[in-house]
């Protein structure tokens, strides 16, 4: 969803007359191993009155090859509140010559709706060139209006990987005191970040930055990469004003100004929730029961239309249609939690598999990507997320787990962190058994029993069809070839939040016969053999963002008149990301069992440590192929 | 190739066995109380009756080709909701456009039924010439009954364009009809395996009638009917486009004959075609600027050497001064003139500047259609210009063909792209008469890896050199992604492919021995931690070349195409250390595919006391198999899957 339109803006940016467009004055040390080099990335905004913002952008990139063409971000978006009033690109040889002009009229226009939505009034502009030779250089430039003041571009002064950064400046101006926005810094370490401060305006300025490039475990992007934030205090937004200092005046803007009036519903809808939660006293019980059914009756249908940006549509709205986007939804489910008298809030929260916080101390309309709930009981919060017709109440793992919200309260906003997933919630119990026939083949029957964020990997095999559980397991268990899937079971406890698979699987030649031996893989149904990329040098820090318990435990019965010629040595592994055990033993003549306990803890590391816990996994996965060798026996 | 193509004759028989025309917005009984598609339970949803309509109309004084729809769609599994978002394509030019109008939309769920209202009709915009209509249903559950009819008003004849009776869900019943004035005639043909349960057509006379005329034409009305249409699946490895097997009815303009008894033919005999391409604007008038050409260039080029080496001459510089603006363009607005002034253009204008430049040359070169992997097989019946959507050129040079195409910075004089591996083409003889040509494509594809590695058991590490050559279509890939990736990544990434104990002490791209069709790399290597104690057991492929089946489907529908021919060979020298001796060594495989199409050997054999050679060939020297054969392509990467994952030489330490 779409909270603010963020903008992309641009510029009459001063430039000297003579700049040189070749490619051979680009400084030593610059575009060597990169795909791009921005020789330049300028951005003017300028907040002329509360209702009045112009922003004026203007970026020259070199561009050395194909995987460079991106880092000319060759287009501009708009909708309704956001006016282009001038969009051109001027493209360059790599000997500095003008060989191409492209006005507004050269640019497509096309609307932004994508898989996502059914409907946007987003719109982008795109730079149609298509390159004639590499390296080549486009300076490509466009300037904005908007009425709205209420988000203002962010600037990073690097925007991507494999792109050097030759100059980028960022220039805030605001027509009186009042208009001065509120500004943070992030990541400016390590980094020649220029700031001049005047009367009525800020500039940030950097020269030549080196590119850096995408690495595994790398933390979220704005957790490392230099940026400034920037956020009015006093602004307008599509027809309301607004002021907003710190957290408690953004929520109660959006409840006074935008949340209140969308709650209202029929009276016979009031009715049908009274009667779904008629004897119910506990206020979670209740919860449950309306959640229930808004998973049963809506879904998730996004549009986004001017203020529906921001605003979610009535409640009233969603009773009818039975669709909406998160906000649309959240709200309906508000209502219909107000209407059996259980209090819940609106939360605003960035949502996805990285884990990004809200500022503690900068408030702004523009952070966040989705809308929760959160319901009090007990001093505790549950978090809701309505947009999902098949996750259990309250579980938000891998979404919208373990960071910092804006939780909307009618009397101002609060910061608050959901939900997090430690390292033994996130179990994972795998036990069973299998035997080998005298070909080789196995045989075995699973049960892997999942919780917590573990359980988000798990628990929608319940709703795929058959040929899509097997494509599942062969993938899952891409250690076992041939693989084949007998018969599965699955029991889905929405209550406990455990989901508990019961498989049966088969698997010619699991085993590998070799002159009157058979050696095979004793870890068969945990065993994921991952280890990190090396990397000759690692530039960023490193993060695990959940961390997990596996407990692993199988017997393996031996094919009738063989016995076992050598059993791997167990191992106890133990660091500060974790810990790791794997003992094999024989219980009797023709049994084995296997025991097996993996570890990792959640944490962020410097890059320093990279290659620790880069050995450590290897470890893990060498200690995961160990092979039980069986001989015939020997007749006596 | 096995593609069944059935013509509809035309029968002066009648019969309706058509259902009645249903109302809309009343569900049967049958359709309220309908739970699943027996044929096909996994089916998230099904079109319990889905009827359209073709026939021209008068209004406001123009002739309109009018298209009515109307469909009820069952919802049986949540994962089916997304059926519930209807889009409605719709198509503009500069002067005309096509209207969607009378959308009604209802949704019938518990005994209630709600519309969709005008306000939540969108209109988006896809390009510069589509456009679509979208809305999604209310109150949407498992169980509703959605249903949605429309028109759509044509000023475009041609975009009568047929039927799809399958779709990615079933359909219980499918109707289309047509009623078409004797002044139009459209070419038809049916694809796909399903048959009609209904295939009519009578004639209906004096049914159309211009206000202005006294006189009226006679109609074909048609009727086709299909029941209990199963899904189309198409994802599997190795396929051809999905739409050579999908069933759906194709209709192409033929000929128009207006009412003042002028006659304007579209397509009709391969002569008719070969004399519009002479003297269209955009092709064959594009295929005469030899003049422009022939004062752009270095006469060396035309002149200079035998036709195959000018040939070849004209092939690199082509390539080499054209950038692929990424367009096929074959139909519109082709200028190669200005393509080569810009240096850059759509395939079809680089390739009709190459055909011009080799003509300049003195060489036999034609354009030869066709159509790319994403497309169906064009029909060789009749000519249906739609089915092509490519053009390469095609040369004689001594007696030997040639086929061309000079949009691709990496291929070889004589291949062409993946894409265009798709069967055949026809090729444009303005001087003769058009014809079928059969694309062979290259045929020697290989990758061969060779090396040696010792052990250094002090050290705990093993260390060799790997020699790895591509030739044909794997090494067209390899200089591609060589191409787009920096030095040190590419090194990382192979050292990834092998294994996380894995070093790439140096690399060497070996370009003396290298050409456009054979790339040959370098590298030595350490690999860390690989002795332990007591029994060792290596697996000798450090690199494989299938970690997994690519086929995994318990069945399949569509015959096997795997584009072109493939071969892969590994053969490896190891040297035992000191201290230990070789104890078992894996069993030799050999497998054969019936008729000499495929072939697998591995062996290992000891070559002194503490060598170990080890070879592996995997061949498959055919590029199609039948549906038939998919039991034995699959177990035959099984086999080689195994062979390369689950061979071990066996080493013990030798007591002292």
């Amino acid at each position: 969803m779409r909270l603010l339109i963020g903008i992309l803006l641009a510029p009459l940016l001063l430039f000297s007359q003579d700049f040189d467009y070749s490619v051979s004055s680009i400084p030593e040390g610059f575009g060597k191993s990169a795909n791009a080099v921005i020789r330049s990335d300028v951005m003017e905004v300028n907040i002329a009155s509360r209702r009045m913002m112009r922003i004026s952008c203007k970026r020259v990139v070199t561009v050395l090859n194909e995987a460079g063409n991106d880092a000319v971000m060759g287009y501009v978006g708009y909708d309704d509140g956001i006016r282009v009033k001038e969009v051109s690109a001027k493209v360059y040889d790599s000997s500095g010559k003008l060989i191409k002009k492209l006005k507004r009229s050269d640019f497509v226009d096309v609307s932004a709706v994508d898989g996502g939505s059914l409907y946007t009034d987003s719109r982008v502009l795109l730079l149609n060139y298509f390159p004639v030779a590499y390296p080549y250089t486009v300076e490509f430039e466009y300037g904005l209006s908007s009425n709205n003041t209420g988000t203002i571009p962010n600037w990073f002064f690097l925007r991507g990987f494999l792109v050097d950064v030759l100059q980028s400046r960022y220039t805030i101006s605001f027509a009186s005191p009042e208009l001065k926005p509120k500004i943070k810094e992030r990541n400016f370490g390590g980094y020649d970040i220029q700031k001049q401060v005047l009367e009525n305006s800020i500039v940030y300025s950097a020269t030549n930055i080196n590119m850096v490039r995408d690495e595994a475990l790398r933390p979220s992007l704005p957790k490392v990469m230099p940026h400034v934030l920037i956020a009015p205090t006093n602004f307008y937004y599509e027809g309301y004003e607004g002021r907003i200092l710190n957290w408690k005046d953004a929520g109660e803007w959006m409840d006074t100004k935008i949340l209140s009036g969308q709650g209202a519903l029929p009276e016979s809808t009031i009715r049908m929730a009274q009667q779904l939660v008629a004897g119910v006293e506990d206020d979670l019980e209740k919860a449950r029961k309306i959640f229930k059914y808004v998973q049963e009756n809506t879904r998730y249908i996004s549009v986004q239309v001017g203020i529906g940006g921001i605003k979610p549509i009535s409640a009233a709205e969603v009773d009818q249609l039975k669709y909406g986007d998160c906000k649309g939804l959240s709200n309906y489910t508000k209502s219909l939690l107000a209407a059996v008298g259980v209090e819940s809030f609106y939360v605003h929260v960035e949502a996805g598999e990285d884990k990004i916080d809200f500022e503690e101390d900068f408030a702004s309309l523009a952070q966040g990507n989705h809308v929760i709930l959160a319901v009090p009981y007990n001093g505790e919060y549950y978090w809701l997320d309505s947009t999902s017709q098949t996750i259990p109440f309250g579980y938000i793992a891998d979404f919208t787990d373990d960071r910092n919200v804006l939780i909307i309260k009618p009397h101002g906003g609060e910061l608050q962190r959901t939900k997090s997933y430690i390292e033994e919630q996130n179990g994972q119990y795998t036990t069973g058994e299998y035997h080998l026939t005298a070909e080789g083949k196995l045989r075995g029957k699973v049960e892997i029993t999942s919780h917590g964020q573990q359980y988000g990997n798990h628990y929608f095999l319940e709703t795929l069809e058959k040929l899509d559980i097997d494509k599942y397991y062969k993938n899952y268990w891409s250690n076992i070839n041939n693989l084949f899937l007998v018969s599965h079971d699955f029991k889905n406890d929405k209550e406990k939040i455990v989901f508990k698979e019961t498989v049966e699987i088969e698997a010619e030649k699991y085993a590998t016969s070799q002159n009157e031996k058979m050696l095979f893989v004793a870890n068969a149904f945990n065993n994921p053999q991952y280890a990190p990329p090396r990397y000759r040098t690692r530039n960023f820090p490193f993060q695990i963002q959940r961390g997990f318990l596996d407990v692993d435990k199988y017997s393996v019965r031996l094919p009738e008149g063989y016995q076992i010629a050598s059993l791997p040595e167990g191992i106890t592994l133990d660091s500060q990301f974790g810990s790791y055990q794997l003992a094999i033993s024989q219980e009797t003549g023709d049994t084995i069992t296997l025991e097996r306990s993996m570890k990792l803890n959640q944490g962020y590391y410097s890059k320093d440590l990279y290659t620790t816990f880069r050995s450590f996994m290897r470890k893990i996965a060498k200690h995961d192929k160990s092979k039980i060798v069986i001989h015939k026996k020997v007749q006596p | 190739m096995n593609l069944k193509l059935l013509f509809l004759f035309l029968v002066a028989a009648f019969c309706a066995k058509a259902q009645d025309k249903i109302t809309f917005g009343e569900l049967t009984e049958q359709e309220k109380s309908f739970q699943r598609f027996e044929k096909d339970t996994a089916a998230a949803a099904v079109y319990l009756h889905e009827y359209g309509d073709n026939y021209f109309e008068v209004r406001d004084n123009y002739v309109w080709l009018i298209t009515n729809y109307h469909a009820r769609i069952k919802i049986l599994k949540p994962t089916g909701f997304k059926y519930a978002t209807i889009k409605i394509p719709y198509y503009h030019n500069e002067r005309r456009t096509e209207k969607v109008q009378k959308i009604k939309a209802i949704s019938h769920t518990d005994g209630h039924r709600r519309y969709v209202k005008a306000e939540n009709i969108y209109s988006i915009d896809k390009s510069e010439r589509r456009s679509e209509k979208t809305f999604t249903f209310p109150n949407v559950k498992v169980g509703s009954v959605l249903e949605y009819s429309y028109e759509i008003q044509s000023p475009f004849d041609y975009n009568l364009s047929g039927w799809e009776f399958q779709a990615d869900i079933p359909k219980v019943y499918t109707e289309y009809r047509a009623k078409i004035p004797g002044n139009w005639y459209y070419n038809r043909a049916l694809r796909g395996y399903l048959p009609l349960d209904v295939n009519e057509a009578i004639i209906e006379q004096n049914c159309f009638k211009l206000p202005e005329r006294q006189e009226a034409a006679d109609c074909e009305s048609l009727l086709y009917i299909m029941k209990d249409v199963p899904a189309f699946y198409d994802s599997e490895a190795f396929m051809l486009a999905g739409s050579n097997y999908r069933s759906r009815l194709e209709f192409e303009l033929s000929e128009y004959t207006s009412f003042n008894g002028q006659k304007r033919k579209f397509t009709k005999s391969w002569k008719d075609v070969d004399k519009e391409f002479r003297s269209d604007k955009d092709i064959g008038r594009q295929l005469k600027k030899k003049n422009f050409f022939e004062s752009n260039i270095s006469q060396e080029l035309l002149t200079d050497g035998d036709p195959l080496t000018r040939a070849k001459n004209i092939y690199a510089f082509v390539r080499q001064h054209f950038m692929w603006n990424e367009k096929y363009g074959l139909w519109r607005d082709n200028r190669v003139k200005k393509a080569f002034e810009e240096k850059k253009g759509s395939v079809a204008e680089i390739n009709i500047t190459l055909i011009n430049l080799l003509n300049s040359a003195g060489i036999d070169a034609d354009m030869m259609l066709l159509a790319t992997r994403q497309y169906a097989l064009p029909k060789r019946e009749n000519p249906v210009m739609t089915d092509f959507n490519y053009v390469v050129a095609k040369a004689n040079i001594d007696g030997k063909n040639y086929l061309l195409d000079a949009s691709d910075k990496m291929m070889p004089f004589g291949m062409l792209p993946f894409r265009c591996l798709n069967h055949y083409g026809r090729v444009m003889d303005f001087e003769d008469e058009s014809y079928w040509f059969d694309i062979s494509p290259e045929d020697k594809n290989k990758s061969v890896i060779r090396g040696k590695m010792a052990f250094y058991p002090e050290e705990g590490i093993a260390k060799g050199s790997l020699v790895f050559i591509k030739m044909g279509y794997p090494c067209v890939a390899k200089r591609k992604l060589l191409g787009k990736t920096n030095r040190e990544e590419y090194i990382e990434a192979l050292e990834q492919d092998f294994g996380d104990a894995f070093y790439i002490s140096s690399y060497d791209l070996d370009t003396e021995y290298s050409n456009e069709k054979r790339l040959r790399e370098t590298l030595t290597f350490e690999i860390e931690d690989i002795l332990q104690s007591g029994e060792l057991y290596l697996n000798p492929f450090l690199v494989k070349f299938y970690r997994k089946n690519p086929f995994s489907a318990p069945e399949r529908h569509y015959p096997i195409d795997f584009g072109h021919t493939r071969r892969s060979v590994y053969s490896i020298s190891v040297t035992i250390p000191e201290g230990y001796r070789i104890k078992a060594l894996p069993e030799s495989k050999n497998f054969a595919l019936p008729q000499n199409s495929g072939s697998l050997r591995f062996e290992c054999k000891k070559q002194t006391e503490n060598v170990v050679n080890v070879f592996f060939d995997f061949h498959l020297s055919r590029t199609l198999y039948n549906a038939e054969a998919y039991d034995l392509i699959k177990a035959f990467f099984q086999h080689a899957v195994d062979a390369q994952t689950k061979s071990y030489i066996v080493l013990e330490k030798v007591k002292t």
